[in-house]
């Protein structure tokens, strides 16, 4: 059974970057695919991949994660506007578990997430 | 002499200063190593990293300082830097199945995701980059586009090297095609061929 849960971009608002990395670490060690409705930034993603070598050390088993994001964050005044107006300006970011998610394949048209089943 | 000695230390105390560094990234197996090797023995005479078909050889950055590296007229003196590939999962179990003993194999894996931190960090203290991706894969990876995202932000100028052309299945145009706001230069780090138009693009970077 894949195990898909969804954050959407409002609960992502509410966390700072710290929260924000421990729940997708949390999410991904418990086997879970999480996609976040609002895409992280390009530094979170970074601090996303250091925390994910921290974890595969000290967790047994743990392998790490195949991520992939989709839309540019644009950091200019049209999306300061679009978001003072509460739009959204990021794309989206599928995470999961590197022993769960068989294969990923994207373009600048779409994504996709195979699983192994395991 | 004591104003020559003063000059010759002034000189040094500036040169130094002006330590350009230029730092090697990508996948893992992507050709680092051997394109770190190739640059260092052109300009030096000397390699300066163990290559190997196990991915994650290099498992802790790796300098070679003070390359003096000339193309079009120009010279240009370089702190060259030779990363860890950076990835999202280190499994053991990939090693031992390459013949690696368990115990060796989990040390390599722990080392492994050590240099991954090491060349995350190295970021931002790079004057350069020169990203490198196997033309003979999808470019469209993950690994890239964060690599390529955090240094675009940093405003680090980015060379994309498009290794392997020597391999019949080599598509470098796809790597153009991925990333066009990138100078894209198609290599063969291990046959040295096209190292002449990389080495134009450096001396115009630095």
């Amino acid at each position: 059974m894949v195990n898909i849960e969804f954050l959407s971009a409002n609960a992502l608002n509410q966390m700072d970057a710290e929260k924000k990395l421990s729940t997708i670490i949390a999410a991904v060690k418990n086997n879970k695919i999480l996609v976040l409705e609002e895409g992280l930034s390009r530094e979170e993603e970074r601090e996303l991949f250091t925390r994910t070598m921290k974890e595969i050390n000290k967790t047994r088993g743990f392998t790490g994660i195949e991520i992939v994001s989709m839309g540019e964050e644009v950091d200019d005044v049209r999306a300061a506007f679009i978001k003072m107006l509460g739009g959204k300006t990021k794309g989206f970011t599928i995470v999961g578990p590197e022993k769960l998610v068989k294969e990923v394949k994207r373009d600048p048209q779409k994504i996709g997430f195979a699983t192994s089943g395991k | 002499m004591p104003f020559l000695g003063l000059f010759n230390w002034l000189k040094r105390f500036f040169s130094n200063k002006k330590k350009f560094s230029l730092g090697i990234y990508g996948n893992v197996n992507t050709g680092k190593s051997t394109l770190a090797n190739r640059i260092s023995m052109d300009w030096t005479g000397e390699e300066m990293s163990a290559v190997s078909e196990i991915p994650h050889e290099t498992r802790e950055v790796i300098k070679k300082e003070r390359v003096k590296l000339k193309a079009d007229g120009k010279e240009v003196t370089i702190n060259l830097l030779d990363m860890p590939g950076i990835t999202t999962k280190v499994d053991y179990r990939e090693f031992t199945s390459r013949g690696m003993t368990a115990k060796k194999a989990q040390v390599r894996a722990k080392e492994a995701t050590k240099g991954v931190i090491e060349a995350i960090k190295w970021l931002e203290h790079v004057d350069a980059a020169l990203v490198v991706m196997d033309a003979c894969e999808d470019p469209y990876t993950q690994v890239n586009i964060t690599i390529l995202g955090n240094l675009e932000a940093r405003k680090i100028p980015v060379i994309i090297v498009a290794n392997k052309i020597d391999k019949k299945k080599s598509k470098p145009e796809r790597v153009k095609a991925a990333f066009p706001q990138h100078t894209v230069v198609p290599i063969s780090a291990l046959k040295g061929e096209n190292l002449n138009a990389l080495y134009e693009e450096i001396v115009k970077h630095a």
